[in-house]
């Protein structure tokens, strides 16, 4: 009976997994997984019901008195009007005649969307939806597998955590105090890596299996150089536009990322009012259905601050802990484990309770370790993990069963797209992000080399 | 170019108001329930324009005379508080919720039907009425402490926008209670399958493309 | 023995954060061994539990027995405890230990916290802050006037009067909004902390001292119902603890600083000392606003006023002792 107490934070994520399968909604699930287990607990006396109160303060602190999170209501609206005022399909049409030659073709447009994007914003939850309406619907029309569609989304998509500006490396760069600057640096080139393999794998699969991705019917494909040009004009000019707003106002110290994206909301309404296409109507349809993904969004962010909660109140925490500490590793082996460590969380978690459950634990461990063969510096060592603990927490939104990116998608994409093509098309963009952390491990200069060209040392 | 598909109900068309037929008064009444949420999650969502035009006006003061932009950046929060808990209950009467629907998809729809009615009483009313009470104790500690701003030049009274997470479940009961009305009634065939859970999967592709 | 006690105690400082976080879990630490093992309390990283702000409200309710924190932080709770740690021009240490120990603040501050069911504690020091970052030079307060400035606290209400736009940006927003130039100044903590954070790749100017927050006390915040259970041995037992604590983050925490801007003039950061005449202006508009601020909240004019009764008296002896 003891035993069973000790272990009620594992026998919790045992039946959240369990009933997430139900089919009942996410959000509701974990949300009442996280009172069942709490009125165990203190049926046990290892649960205080006072610390019910705790949940409100979580999801206060979390969801709403937050200057980030307003981004993402914003982004969304920014998206849904981009989409329905046709602006964003225009680009979309031009990335797909540009690369019409190329096999994969719309999904290399997305992945290089998704890289686009990233530099705009880390807000991930904002870009999948984006992505998601952009182009998915475009590329099942065209019949592409769906596996594939979804899983460059979902990879491409959360690019923006990685890529800078992100607001997970700020609050790395605080809680692990080192420089936020550096770090965004360190971050730059790997986000820019992982990118390129994504493109690299995409133009491989299509090339030897093209039904994954059919070509453009014939009849697209002919085209006159006067009108294809004129396309491009009118596809490209508005989101370049919008882009360079976006970016432009964070790069030239207007406006945070957060509130860029009101400028990037405002700017889409005036593109759609430029093209004739804004109406009441419109603007109706786009608040309606922004608000749908905002209820969706946000309620599982409120039951996920309970749920990690009960966790840590029954010693979850420890669990992991006493894990760790009964390895007895070397300097590799335990950045290997603290790496596996990680991405394992991340089938679970979000960045945010990973940051704050690991770093706290991990950081010091690897200060004390020896890599001076492999990295000379004792400080770069802290920037090397950083980038590699957060290229490692962008996996954790594309892991099943919490993979933000795939609840997004999932509320996104049409009812035609199942979870379970989702969790197919991920597999090969994990193994990916896989290869993208060895080579980071491998090959420090990745992250190092910028910062060490740019900051005088 | 399928250009008008909804975000996060894609590809569903909107399901008529089930044609009652017996059970009129419980339809009658999740009818009503569904048009209360429905029209707090549409107000709500409306203040998204006002958070764009806030946002925009605290970025644009900011950069070109002197403003007090504390109180802008807390009026945003605020209203980006309201937007979102005031969706909940609009986003479970449409069907937005994500669901992880691998083994869901198998199932008879009377057995969907049964299962939603299952989490309604198991898992969603105990959830939300829990965070109902935990979430006006927090409203009212504001309300007894005369809680403000930390800042001086911030929105008073914070008890107000606090109430918010309390109102929010109360809309999700209100959404539940009228999808456990309309389940009931699909299960003694007096209604169509709630809109809730019950989407008919549109295939988007067309024809001999896939 | 004493029975058993097990706490969970909610951080604000992390326990990577330098210099305090070492103190604060080492304090959970001795407060366990001095009690001979009966007192045990865990510490959380903040954010774990509750976030920062919702620290407050958590002992208060119970929900959480204990917190660790800068109580300024909590003055939309109780106005008035700005006073006991994050205020402009308040005493320096010595003198702020003699009101706390022997001067009848911690008596004042019983009597306000009571009402909210909270016990706080003196149980360590922060490092003094700087008085800020600043794009450009400031020579007088007229070049104050129209900067948008990030800072938190009361001296935010002080600059505002001067014309300063006071940003209440968050944590993590500071830095980058400082380096684009969305903000022209920011004060943020002391020079260990700000160092850390890189704010040296953001401006140029660095000025001291930090007038808005001259010391940083913090404070073991206590639910009184979980504190009244403790027994004589282990109520010794926390506040052994607390005493060390202070002591030894008072001194780690010159020690660091002192580090911190050796290496930032390395860097060629310009380290400035604000002219007396400003610093001077800022004083007496800082009393004329603890003033208003008095007249607002009896609870703030209680403390305001045993706090200043204390200096009044604590002057001549410090005057008689000062060497030239
Ligand atoms: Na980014
Ligand atoms: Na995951």
């Amino acid at each position: 009976m003891d035993y069973l107490v000790d272990h009620l934070a594992i026998l919790m994520f045992v039946a959240l997994a369990g009933m997430l399968f139900s089919g009942f909604p996410v959000a509701m699930v974990i949300g009442g997984i996280s009172l069942l287990f709490g009125l165990i607990g203190a049926a046990f006396g290892v649960f205080a019901p006072t610390e019910f109160f705790n949940f409100l303060p979580r999801m206060w602190g979390g969801a709403a008195e937050n200057l980030v999170l307003i981004a993402a209501p914003l982004f969304i609206f920014m998206g849904v009007l981009l989409e329905k005022s046709g602006v964003a399909a225009d680009l979309l049409r031009c990335l797909q005649l540009l690369l019409r030659r190329v096999p994969g073709g719309l999904a290399l447009g997305v992945a290089l969307m998704g890289t686009i994007m990233a530099a705009t914003t880390g807000i991930i939850g904002a870009s999948i939806v984006m992505l998601c309406m952009l182009s998915l619907p475009v590329m099942l029309q065209q019949g592409y597998d769906k596996g594939l569609a979804t899983g460059v989304i979902a990879a491409s998509g959360t690019l923006g955590i990685l890529i800078p500006p992100s607001i997970m490396l700020v609050i790395m760069g605080d809680l692990m105090q080192i420089s936020t600057g550096k770090l965004f640096l360190g971050a730059m080139l790997p986000g820019l890596m992982l990118a390129g393999l994504y493109l690299v794998y995409i133009v491989t699969v299509c090339w030897f299996k093209p039904k994954l991705a059919p070509p453009m019917p014939a009849d697209d494909m002919s085209i006159s150089t006067g009108r294809l040009v004129m396309m491009l004009v009118k596809g490209f000019v508005p989101p370049t536009v919008l882009i360079g707003l976006v970016l432009g106002s964070i790069f030239f110290g207007w406006a945070t990322p957060t509130e860029a994206a009101a400028v990037g909301a405002l700017g889409a309404t005036v593109l759609a009012l430029a093209y004739g296409r804004l109406s009441w109507r419109l603007v109706n349809e786009s608040v309606r259905s922004s608000t749908l993904t905002i209820g969706m969004v946000f309620l599982v962010i409120l039951a996920a601050t309970c749920f990690s909660y009960v966790f840590r109140s029954l010693g979850g925490d420890d669990v992991i802990h006493d894990f760790l500490n009964a390895s007895g590793l070397g300097p590799w082996g335990l950045l290997s484990l603290l790496m596996f460590a990680v991405f394992l969380l991340g089938f679970f978690f979000d960045w945010l309770e990973i940051i704050l459950i690991v770093l706290p634990i991990f950081a010091p461990v690897v200060t004390t370790l020896d890599f001076s063969a492999h990295v000379a510096d004792k400080q770069e060592v802290l920037y090397w993990f950083a980038v590699l603990v957060a290229v490692n927490l962008q996996s954790s939104f594309l892991t099943p069963p919490f993979g933000f990116a795939l609840f997004f998608i999932k509320g996104t994409a049409p009812p035609a797209v199942r979870m379970g093509h989702i969790y197919k098309g991920i597999v090969p963009f994990v193994g990916l992000q896989v290869v993208g952390i060895l080579l980071v491990m491998a090959f420090p200069e990745i992250v190092l080399w910028l910062p060490r060209l740019l900051l005088d040392k | 170019m399928a250009a008008n598909l909804d975000l996060a109900e894609a590809g569903t068309p909107p399901l008529a108001p089930p044609a009652p037929r017996d059970g009129a008064g419980a339809l009658r009444l999740a009818e009503r329930l569904d048009r209360f949420v429905t029209g707090a999650g549409m107000a709500g969502g409306w203040m998204i324009v006002l958070l764009v035009i806030v946002v925009c006006i605290d970025v644009v003061t900011r950069k070109f005379i002197t403003f007090h932009s504390t109180f802008l950046q807390e009026l945003e929060w605020h209203i980006h508080t309201v937007v979102f808990a005031l969706s909940f209950g609009f986003a479970y009467v449409r069907g937005a919720h994500v669901r992880i629907d691998v083994i869901r998809d198998r199932l008879s729809r009377p057995s969907r039907a049964r299962l939603e009615l299952a989490g309604i009483i198991l898992l969603l009313v105990p959830f939300a009425v829990l965070i109902l009470w935990v979430g006006i104790t927090f409203a009212h500690q504001a309300l007894v402490q005369n809680e403000g701003s930390t800042s001086a030049q911030g929105i008073p009274h914070r008890w107000i926008i606090k109430s918010l997470i309390p109102i929010g479940m109360v809309l999700l009961l209100t959404a539940a209670v009228a999808t456990a009305l309309r389940a009931w009634c699909y299960l003694r065939g007096q209604a169509d399958a709630p809109e809730a859970f019950e989407q008919e999967p549109v295939s988007l592709e067309t024809p001999g493309a896939a | 023995a004493d029975p058993t006690v097990r706490w969970k105690m909610a951080g604000m400082f992390g326990s990577s954060f330098k210099p305090i976080g070492g103190h604060i879990v080492a304090m959970t630490k001795k407060a366990e061994q001095a009690s001979g093992g009966s007192l045990k309390i865990r510490f959380y990283e903040p954010g774990a539990l509750v976030p920062v702000p919702g620290i407050f409200d958590a002992v208060s309710q119970g929900s959480i027995e204990a917190g660790y924190a800068g109580i300024g932080f909590f003055t939309n709770k109780e106005p008035g405890i700005a006073l006991y740690n994050a205020a402009p021009f308040t005493p320096d240490l010595a003198e702020f230990m003699a009101w706390i120990y022997y001067g009848g603040g911690q008596e004042v501050l019983d009597e306000v916290l009571k009402p909210h069911k909270i016990k706080a504690i003196f149980c360590g020091v922060l490092a003094p802050e700087a008085g800020g970052w600043f794009r450009k030079e400031v020579n007088a307060l007229s070049d104050l006037k129209g900067l948008k400035m990030r800072i938190g606290g009361l001296g935010a209400n002080v600059l505002e009067k001067v014309g300063v736009s006071t940003q209440a940006l968050g944590g993590a927003d500071v830095f980058p909004a400082l380096e684009r130039g969305v903000i022209d100044a920011a004060e943020y903590s002391n020079p260990g902390v700000d160092e850390s954070l890189g704010f040296d790749q953001a401006a140029k100017y660095y000025y001291f001292p930090g007038w808005h927050n001259p010391t940083s006390p913090e404070w073991l915040m206590v639910n009184t119902d979980a504190y009244a259970k403790l027994t004589a041995g282990q109520k010794a037992a926390l506040d052994m603890a607390c005493g060390d604590t202070v002591a030894r983050s008072i001194a780690e925490g010159e020690v660091v600083s002192m580090q911190a801007l050796q290496r930032l003039r390395a860097k060629g950061v310009q380290v400035r000392r604000w002219k007396p005449e400003v610093v001077n202006e800022l004083r007496r508009m800082w009393y004329a606003e603890a003033e208003r601020l008095s007249g607002e909240n009896a609870n703030f004019k209680k403390i305001w006023t045993s706090m200043s009764n204390f200096r009044k008296a604590y002057a001549a002896q410090h005057e008689l002792q000062r060497l030239e």
